[in-house]
């Protein structure tokens, strides 16, 4: 499909330049008619999803997966052994230590962004924040780029957390925000006393009035405003509106993914997915742990394992996980150097992310820090190997899904890219 | 490019003979003429001393420029369409039923007024509202720090900026205060600008430069603008302003206050801040490598401030009329509206330079631009077309259907759920045991639920659109299933909430075409044309007549059509 912006302003300035000031065509619009669409773009890339669990406030590296047990920066966690040499993950993710080999850890992720806004965004996006210009978050890229515009269901469903707007990818790749996983969806029924037939004799004067107003203001607000409410009735009527719900799902399936609005909304993220919707995302906030870190961590760590591991071994059962990438991160780690209330700062210079699914080659570790879990030596040199940025991550998901990268977008009139042209992929990640 | 000049355009408009466009003109000669010459000096005399000069000024150089383009520009609008367009521009929601009464569209008004003696008495009776004051507060709030700042900064910096468009306060003073104002809350809401940026201070010049300058220098935080002047030091100088601030909080609950906190200056090089990129110090430097010149006790923020709000500084002045331009016509001089660059020029500079001389001799007088801007033809036009002008998208020769923001979808729902009745109900207390009366305590309810569904509806669309106020820009109509199921479902619209406006209006009124005209109005803030009363009383008679449900459902059909969520 076309961006959405593909004739925008800075078109329109240049057609009216060349033209002398007057343009000879009214399609100045165009970008919102839906009439206008060209033939989808075929990806080259079997990667079709991306479920992101995102948790929000920065995880602490050395309370999940770059322990150093005994050390002084250590958490007083043991580390279990797995099948993946490095892949050392704290004692309580018990679960996801049996599937270090669909997993690819990367614990050396960083950045200079130490805010939790700052950060959330580049995280999200790959890019640091711009008053500018607003860039997509993953989710809404991937919805633009695998999304069938005209699928009932929405491209991006977001589960918690706060929502990512999509930029200059257009509103139509916003996330569809749920905040009660499992819970009744806000607006998706009719209102009380509603029925099908009152809503159709109410929508039927609407479209009535639609006619007269077309006639007399023009026709591409009109058209807009319908694409938008044909796309809701789709989804209100819609059998597959059933996804967003877990009464059909089987008891065992509940009991492995275990209990709690976490595991409900990775359920409901497999469900969706295996339904065609592009992109998740799930938030387990509350990582911020500037003091009574081991605690909160371990408690974290509970309500994410379990629900994690069933997902991962779910979407392998279903023969999703090669077509999926399911990606754990955060907005940054903590500092190795503890508090005395058992916390830890903010610490963007070295942190983990996991990745797997889709096409990533797992079982493996990528990066390494010091003895004690800093990058850095005590004369400021780097000790931390193989550095990853947010926009290399970017752009290695972006080249397994076949993105258009080169491909210019616009955001006001300024040229942007899906992806920072200065990152590098991280070749390990391919298979 | 352009086949003119606009300089010589106006030039030739001088032939016209229009006083201020000769002034207009001279001066921009002088000022061509003269670079050393302050722009101040340049501007003639007579202006910011009357708005109506700015407006016969627009008038007549765009329908010159119109000529010379070979446009017709479409009829001015009638009245049911002025009112309705400058009552959601104004106040944010359309007019009621009664205000439309009031105004009379087509006739005399009740001081016998007509034409636009009668239009210029509307826009002064609705900037002196309170609602105009909470309306602008919204829109500069969103602006300024958009939909997701924190809420502390958000509740004061709208408290301030509703206080100041109350009393009609200089914008200068009102940037002064936003930029350089110290203290704490709640004595200094102003400072509400600065705490959403919570000390960071790339953000802080980033957005302060784009906002009130219109200059995007963001993109230089991290390598030099890839085609404007600007380069990492430009950045850094600006941010260097804010590297000796911070704020901060302190106390409890209903006793939790937040500050400002400056570090002075009484030596140079306490205000260099650590470059981070290229390791070297930098002194705090004006955009466009003005120098700051120390002073011992300087605040670097109040420099900055005042540099900015300075009658020299033409970027915030064109920056503002910009702002007012594209807020009231659909589209400004220069779009994106904030984004003022070397390929990004004004479609008309002159004018706009003129203008923006004209506003700041007027004492940055927000009201007298929307006067001037408001009443002149540009911004009366009909959306309709004629085969000359269907493409013109510069010469103002049409009005533009303009998309609403989530604040006015906000308070136009609230409208027709009967805020602004349910809002002026009295309370009466009981004389003897001082306690609520059962309408006081109606009262009290409503508003809480009045207050429920606003925070209801404000989450919906924050949902829906995110927290960028760039998503409205001029053109763009895409709307999010969040906002259609909103306002098809939401349980506001279920017959149970919309009861007060339907029993209201029966209550009234008891001739059906009274009722269903007046539901029109209570909706749509216009008088229904024919064709409007024709497919309502049709579908009203297929319905099987009139009731409370066929009435409700009036309403909730005319709240999901595109005019329902459009400027027009």
């Amino acid at each position: 499909m076309p961006s959405p912006f593909s004739l925008t302003r800075r078109d329109f300035l240049r057609a009216s330049a060349a033209a002398g000031g007057v343009i000879a065509t009214s399609s100045f619009f165009s970008h919102n008619i839906r009439g206008e669409e060209t033939k989808a773009r075929v990806r080259n890339s079997k990667v079709n999803h991306v479920i992101l669990l995102y948790m929000a406030g920065g995880p602490s590296q050395l309370e999940t997966f770059d322990p150093r047990p005994g050390k002084e920066t250590g958490a007083p966690f043991k580390a279990l052994e797995t099948e993946v040499p490095g892949f050392t993950p704290v004692e309580h993710f018990k679960e996801i230590a049996k599937c270090a080999p669909d997993l690819t850890l990367i614990k050396s992720m960083h950045s200079r962004e130490g805010n939790h806004s700052r950060a959330s965004y580049l995280l999200h996006t790959g890019y640091i924040p711009n008053p500018t210009l607003k860039h997509p978050s993953l989710g809404s890229i991937v919805a633009q780029q695998c999304g069938d515009p005209s699928f009932e269901l929405p491209n991006f469903v977001k589960l918690q957390g706060a929502p990512f707007p999509a930029g200059y990818l257009g509103v139509e790749n916003n996330p569809f925000v749920i905040s009660r996983p499992g819970a009744k969806i806000e607006n998706l029924d009719y209102a009380k006393g509603v029925d099908q037939d009152r809503m159709d004799r109410r929508m039927k004067l609407v479209k009535e009035m639609e006619k007269d107003f077309a006639k007399e203001h023009g026709d591409e607000a009109v058209e807009a405003h319908k694409a938008m409410y044909e796309k809701a009735r789709k989804l209100m009527d819609s059998p597959l509106r059933k996804k967003f719900y877990l009464e059909d799902e089987p008891d065992e399936t509940r009991k492995a993914y275990g209990e709690g609005s976490f595991a409900d909304s990775l359920i409901i993220a497999r469900r969706l997915v295996e339904a065609g919707v592009p992109a998740v995302e799930c938030t387990l906030g509350g990582w911020d742990t500037h003091d009574d870190g081991f605690n909160r961590c371990k408690n974290l760590i509970d309500k994410l394992d379990k629900p994690w591991a069933a997902l991962i071994k779910d979407l392998k059962q279903r023969g999703l996980y090669e077509s999926t990438m399911v990606i754990w991160m955060g907005e940054f780690g903590r500092t190795p150097k503890l508090t005395n209330t058992e916390g830890r700062g903010h610490w963007p210079n070295n942190f983990c992310v996991v990745v797997g699914g889709g096409g990533f080659k797992t079982g493996q570790v990528i990066g390494e820090t010091d003895d004690l879990g800093y990058n850095r030596d005590s004369k400021g040199n780097t000790t931390l190997k193989d550095p990853v940025g947010p926009n290399d991550l970017y752009k290695t998901i972006g080249t397994m899904m076949d993105w258009e990268m080169t491909k210019e977008f616009e955001a006001g009139n300024r040229p942007v890219w899906l992806v920072d042209k200065e990152a590098s992929a991280v070749e390990k990640l391919y298979k | 490019m352009m086949k003119r000049s606009p300089l010589l355009v106006l030039l030739a408009v001088l032939a016209i003979g229009s006083m201020l466009l000769s002034q207009y003109a001279v001066s921009a000669q002088e000022a061509k003429k003269d670079h050393k010459k302050s722009e101040t000096d340049a501007a003639p005399a007579a202006m910011g001393q009357d708005w109506s000069k700015m407006r016969d000024g627009l008038n007549d150089v765009f329908s010159q420029l119109q000529k010379e383009a070979g446009i017709k520009a479409s009829r001015v609008c009638d009245d049911d369409t002025f009112m309705r367009r400058v009552y959601l521009d104004l106040v944010g929601r359309p007019p009621l039923p009664e205000e439309i009464e009031e105004f009379n569209p087509g006739k005399k008004d009740s001081e016998g007024r007509k034409g636009n003696e009668k239009r210029e008495a509307l826009i002064d009776k609705l900037l002196a509202t309170p609602e105009h004051a909470e309306h602008f507060a919204d829109w500069w709030t969103v602006t300024l720090i958009g939909r997701d700042a924190d809420g502390n900064s958000k509740r004061y910096l709208r408290q301030y900026l509703k206080e100041s468009f109350a009393e009609n306060k200089p914008w200068s003073e009102m940037v002064f205060d936003m930029v350089g104002g110290q203290g704490r809350t709640p004595d200094n809401p102003e400072i509400g600008y600065l705490m959403s940026f919570e000390n960071r201070k790339t953000d802080m010049a980033g957005v302060t430069s784009k906002v009130f300058l219109g200059k995007q220098i963001q993109c230089a935080q991290c390598h030099d603008h890839p085609y404007e002047d600007w380069t990492t030091d430009d950045f850094e100088g600006m941010e260097a302003f804010f590297k000796l601030f911070n704020t901060g909080a302190k106390g409890d609950g209903a006793d939790r206050y937040w500050y400002t906190r400056d570090q002075v200056v009484h030596n140079k090089h306490e205000a260099s801040a650590k470059v981070r990129l290229k390791g070297k110090y930098m002194f705090p430097t004006y955009l466009g490598r003005q120098t700051w010149e120390f002073e011992d006790g300087d605040n670097l923020r109040v420099s900055l401030a005042k540099w900015m709000t300075s009658k020299d500084n033409g970027w915030f002045r064109n920056m503002t009329v910009n702002r007012y331009m594209a807020y009231f016509l659909g589209m400004g001089f220069v779009t994106p509206v904030d984004d003022f660059n070397s390929i990004n020029t004004p479609t008309f500079p002159v004018v706009l330079e003129m203008m923006g001389k004209d506003f700041a001799a007027s004492g940055y007088d927000t009201n007298y631009l929307i006067r001037a801007i408001c009443t002149s033809e540009l911004y009366q036009r009909e959306v309709d077309t004629n085969r000359t002008n269907r493409d013109d998208f510069k010469y103002y020769s049409h009005s533009f259907v303009k998309r609403l923001t989530p604040e006015q979808i906000q308070r136009s729902i609230l409208h027709v759920v009967g805020v602004e009745r349910l809002n002026k109900m009295e309370f009466v207390r009981d004389a003897e045991t001082d306690k609520m009366t059962p309408d006081e305590k109606k009262v009290k309810d409503t508003n809480n639920q009045i207050n429920g569904w606003k925070s209801n509806i404000g989450r919906l669309m924050r949902d829906a659109y995110g927290a960028d106020p760039q998503m409205y820009e001029f053109g763009n109509f895409d709307g999010t299933i969040i906002q259609a199921l909103m306002m098809m479902n939401a349980d506001l619209m279920g017959p149970g909430n919309l009861k007060n406006c339907v029993r209201d209006i029966m209550d009234r009124y008891s001739k059906p075409a009274d009722r269903i005209t007046h539901i029109f109005m209570t909706v749509l803030g216009r008088r229904p044309s024919k064709v409007d009363i024709a497919i309502l009383n049709g579908t009203v008679a297929r319905w099987g007549g009139e009731s409370e449900d066929a009435y409700t459902d009036l309403v909730v059909a005319l709240m999901n059509t595109t005019e329902f969520i459009t400027n027009h």
